[in-house]
């Protein structure tokens, strides 16, 4: 954006300076550029037509072939490479007077050549006179108001001194077409017509300056909120990250110590305790396993949740690899309950973060596990659907989930009330976390059940990353 | 037999880990700052250290005093077992470079509350390693 920080505030007091000044002025001044190579492409290839179909366009009244595109064109080629050179030489960050005396000279020599253009093509006989209006709006874009109206003026001088020189006969009239077209209501060049005429083109550009202004500062000032909003949310994202990091420790640290000194009393480290001491030393212990589980799991739900507002980068998954660590990790508690694991698990790729992964799994074949009757079964399995896309199901024979309350067993602390009668110890938390790893990684799950059948959760997992679950590619991708 | 150098802030559970150590036939010596734990390590190498993450003073102090060891030469080899309340499984406002196998300099993590069977396992295998 041209302009120092200085001339910025003074337009509103809202205006802040959000974006580097100077890589922003030496990028509009690359993109001035660009704009003008598309405008040489149509200035050559005017000529060029005509000079190749020149018998085409005298038949439709236009005068041909014709040679001052081709050098408008050269005169706006060597204009480019010489601003492109003045612009790699541009190195001092803290001097913004090279870049504004070159975005200047851009836009004072393209007025220039416009109004030799608007001359030369008809300034009275064609509308190319409202091709100013294009320098005018991007004026508002770029500049600040009063730099604008500048611009402006400039354009409005240099349009009314053309006019006044071709009515004055000092320039002489020219024009595209063979002959000269009329609008309707031009009857002669009087002088009081065409003032008339003038004034009421700079009326509309001077109206046309005032709105496109107003609204880009308008855009300005509401981008440079919107990134104060936004540094500001990261601030105190960072602040609650923080918060959440002092919170864990100082809620799991004294968990951490009761444990450790209930194990020592377990293990016989201080001597023999007493049978009852023993039971309460133990009660303790598994009342404080119960906790920090349950703080473990509070903590991971939130973990998620900042997680997915931050996307991390996705890596390619084996769901294999995953399943068979978690079956692993729950064999304990299976053998406990005398609970069967089939597995048919084919090789099969996803992808996404594997820790998360892996906790979704695991909650999953856990609730199975710990819902089914002991000396029962539960099903994994993984193949690739008809689509392609790796499917997961984890399946039990267990309590099952009666139907008017499956739609509520992913909130957060809901427990059925068979669930309860079955097992005491569950936090409610284990499907709420599988829920957000569902949606943070694009995931489809069904679940369907039955009391006194079990229940069967199928999970489609994706292919590939997809912007709907807002993965960026790893460095990891293959 | 193995000397090692509990530093963690909390007394109670570094008197714990004290204790299961040394029954375990280690010489076991504690210190609840980084800044005297550096002083025991200068006059008395450990061959092992069992480090706390977070102090009072500063949430990642365990990383960095881990790093600090390691940047010198004298200590470059010396083990670091890392035990933090946060699930290393999902690093929570620790940035990539506290938690990055690049950059952590340690031989492994136990999380808090830790299961002396696994703590004694683990102390087992690096001190063997």
């Amino acid at each position: 954006m041209v302009g120092t920080p200085a001339i910025l505030r003074t337009e509103s007091p809202h205006v802040c300076q959000c974006h580097d000044p100077h890589d922003q002025l030496l990028a509009n001044l690359r993109w001035y550029c660009q704009l003008r190579w598309i405008v040489v492409l149509i200035v050559t290839a005017y000529a060029l037509t005509s000079i190749s179909f020149s018998g085409c366009f005298q038949r439709i009244g236009l005068v041909a072939p014709v040679y001052w595109p081709l050098h408008l064109a050269g005169l706006l080629v060597l204009a480019n490479l010489g601003y492109l050179a003045h612009i790699r030489r541009i190195t001092k960050p803290e001097d913004s007077r090279p870049g504004r005396m070159n975005l200047w000279v851009q836009i004072v020599t393209d007025l220039i050549l416009m109004s030799i253009a608007v001359h030369i093509a008809g300034s009275q006989e064609t509308h190319i006179a409202f091709s100013y209006v294009i320098h005018i709006a991007l004026a508002c874009i770029f500049l600040p108001r009063q730099q604008s109206f500048v611009v402006t003026m400039i354009a409005l001088v240099l349009y009314t001194a053309v006019i006044t020189l071709e009515i004055s006969g000092i320039l002489p009239r020219s024009s595209v077409f063979i002959t000269p077209a009329r609008m309707p209501d031009r009857v002669h060049d009087s002088f009081p017509i065409q003032f008339l005429q003038t004034a009421s083109v700079s009326v509309f550009w001077i109206l046309l300056w005032f709105l496109a202004s107003h609204l880009s500062t308008l855009t300005r000032w509401r981008e440079c909120e919107l990134e104060r909003s936004n540094q500001d949310l990261q601030a105190l994202q960072k602040n609650r990250q923080e918060h959440m990091l002092r919170m864990t420790h100082e809620l799991k640290a004294p968990f951490a110590a009761i444990q450790a000194n209930a194990q020592l009393l377990l293990g016989g480290y201080c001597g023999e305790l007493s049978e009852k001491a023993l039971e309460l030393t133990s009660r303790t212990y598994q009342r404080c396993s119960k906790m920090s589980w349950m703080i473990q799991e509070m903590l991971q739900l939130a973990n998620l949740e900042t997680a997915a507002q931050k996307p991390m980068p996705a890596e390619s998954i084996e769901i294999a690899e995953c399943l068979r660590w978690c079956v692993t990790h729950v064999r304990q508690i299976a053998d406990q309950r005398h609970i069967h694991i089939q597995e048919e698990i084919e090789a099969c790729r996803t992808w996404g973060q594997v820790e998360h992964l892996k906790v979704l799994f695991n909650n999953l074949i856990v609730n199975a596990i710990v819902y089914s009757h002991e000396n029962g079964a539960v099903e994994i399995s993984c193949r690739y659907g008809e689509n392609g896309a790796p499917v997961v199901v984890i399946r039990d024979h267990g309590i099952g989930i009666p139907g008017d309350k499956l739609p509520r067993i992913f909130e957060e602390y809901f427990r059925t009330d068979e669930a309860v009668k079955h097992n005491k110890d569950s936090t409610g938390l284990g499907l709420a976390i599988a829920k957000r790893v569902v949606e943070t990684h694009g995931i489809r799950l069904s679940v369907e059940s039955a009391i006194g059948e079990g229940t069967v959760f199928t999970l489609v997992l994706p292919a590939k990353p997809t912007e709907e679950n807002n993965w960026r590619i790893g460095s990891q991708q293959s | 037999m193995a000397y090692i150098l509990v530093v963690d802030d909390d007394t109670d559970f570094a008197s714990a880990v004290e204790t299961v150590l040394k029954s375990s036939g280690y010489e076991v010596a504690v210190e609840n700052q980084t800044a005297t734990a550096m002083e025991s390590i200068r006059k008395r190498p450990p061959d092992l250290i069992v480090l706390d993450v977070m102090f009072p003073e500063n949430s990642t102090e365990g990383f960095e005093f881990a790093r600090k060891i390691k940047a010198e030469k004298a200590y470059k080899a010396m083990p670091i077992l890392l035990l933090t309340a946060v699930n290393e499984k999902f690093p929570f406002g620790f940035n990539p470079a506290d938690i990055d196998n690049e950059w952590l300099p340690i031989s492994d993590f136990a999380e808090k509350p830790v299961d002396f069977a696994v703590l004694k396992a683990k102390v087992r295998t690096i001190l063997k390693g």
